[in-house]
C-alpha cells in the first residue's frame, strides 16, 4: 500500500486524481469525526469536509513531505475555525472566569489510578454530545490529539498556547469525559 | 495512564462509529481536483513557454551584442594609419622622424672613435681607460 505522502505527491506532481481519491477515502472517517466534534451540526461538518479537501487540492503544490494526517488535521481545523468565525460561534480559547483563573486551571487534579479501567455504555451520540459541551480549548486539543494524531508540541503551536496549557487542556477534556461517560455502565 | 488511554480510545471509537458507514461525497472533490490539476498543468506549460521565449530573446540579444562587438573591434585600414601617424607625432616619434641634432652627432662620433681606439689598444690599457 502506498504511503499517504506518496499519494499526495502523485497528485501534486503528476496530477494523478486517482491517488487523491485514495487519500480522501483513507482519511474520510477520522476527518469527518474530527469535524463533527468541532462543529455544531453534521451539515456544517460535511461542508467543512468538502472545503478541507478543496484547500488540500489547491495547496497540494505547497506540500513538502512529512506526516499527512496531522497536515490534514491542521487544514481541517482551520476550515472549522473559519466556519465558526463566520457564524459568530467561535469562542476564545483562553476564557477566564470571574475569579481570574482560566477554565483549565479550575479542574481539580484527580488522576485515575493506573489499575483502573475505563468502562462505559455511552453511545456515539452520547459521546458526541459530551465532546460538544467541553470548553473550546480542551475540545480542540482532544480532537487534534485523538483524531489528527498531532503531537502536543504541534497542538500547542497550532493553537498558539504554551505546551503546558495544551497538556492541561487534554487532561481537562479527558477528566470531564470520564465524569460524563463513566457513569453510563 | 491506562485509563486516560482507555477514554481516548473509547471516545475515538464512538466518534468514528457512525461515520464509518457513510461514504464521503467524492464527486465534487474529484471534479475540483481534476480541474485544479488541469489548471496547474496549463500554468506549468505557460510558464515553460514564457521561459523559452525569454531564453530565445536573451540568446538573440547576446548574439547581436557579440556581432556588434566583433564589427567594432575589427581593424580598419584608415584608422590604423591615423593611429600610427598619431604615434609618430608624439615626442618619441618626433625624434625618430626628425634629423639628429648636432650634439647628438658629436656624441656619436666620440663614442665611435673610442670604440675604434679600444680595438687597437691592448686590453689592460683599455680597462684602465674605462676606470678613469
Amino acid at each position: 500500500m502506498e504511503e499517504d505522502s506518496e499519494l499526495l505527491f502523485a497528485y501534486s506532481r503528476r496530477g494523478d486524481v486517482e491517488s487523491l481519491a485514495a487519500l480522501v477515502r483513507r482519511h474520510a472517517v477520522w476527518m469527518q469525526a474530527f469535524l463533527r466534534g468541532l462543529l455544531p451540526t453534521v451539515a456544517d461538518a460535511e461542508d467543512a469536509f468538502q472545503e478541507t479537501w478543496a484547500r488540500v487540492v489547491k495547496s497540494a503544490g505547497k506540500y513538502r513531505g512529512g506526516k499527512v494526517k496531522p497536515y490534514l488535521a491542521v487544514i481541517a481545523r482551520s476550515v472549522a475555525i473559519d466556519r465558526l468565525r463566520q457564524t459568530g460561534r467561535l469562542v476564545s480559547l483562553d476564557v477566564e472566569d470571574g475569579e481570574g483563573a482560566s477554565v483549565a486551571e479550575r479542574i481539580p487534579d484527580a488522576s485515575p489510578s493506573p489499575v483502573e479501567r475505563f468502562e462505559s455504555k455511552a453511545t456515539a451520540e452520547d459521546v458526541r454530545e459530551a465532546v460538544r459541551v467541553l470548553p473550546e480549548g480542551p475540545r480542540q486539543v482532544l480532537l487534534m490529539r485523538i483524531e489528527g494524531e498531532l503531537s502536543f508540541k504541534e497542538i500547542a503551536s497550532e493553537l498558539g498556547v504554551p505546551l503546558g496549557t495544551a497538556l492541561t487542556w487534554m487532561r481537562t477534556a479527558t477528566l470531564k469525559l470520564k465524569d460524563m461517560l463513566g457513569g453510563m455502565k | 495512564m491506562s485509563e486516560f488511554r482507555d477514554i481516548e480510545d473509547f471516545v475515538k471509537g464512538r466518534l468514528e462509529e457512525d461515520v464509518k458507514g457513510e461514504a464521503p461525497r467524492m464527486e465534487e472533490i474529484l471534479s475540483l481536483a481534476t480541474a485544479e490539476s488541469f489548471a496547474r498543468v496549463a500554468e506549468h506549460r505557460s510558464r515553460v513557454r514564457r521561459a523559452a521565449a525569454m531564453l530565445v530573446a536573451a540568446s538573440l540579444a547576446i548574439a547581436f551584442s557579440f556581432a556588434v562587438l566583433c564589427i567594432d573591434s575589427s581593424p580598419r585600414p584608415e584608422a590604423t594609419v591615423a593611429c600610427v601617424i598619431d604615434l609618430l607625432r608624439t615626442a618619441d616619434g618626433e625624434e625618430t622622424l626628425s634629423e639628429p641634432s648636432a650634439d647628438v652627432q658629436t656624441e656619436e662620433i666620440a663614442v665611435a672613435e673610442m670604440l675604434l681606439a679600444w680595438q687597437d689598444a691592448p686590453y689592460e690599457s683599455a680597462i684602465a681607460d674605462l676606470r678613469l
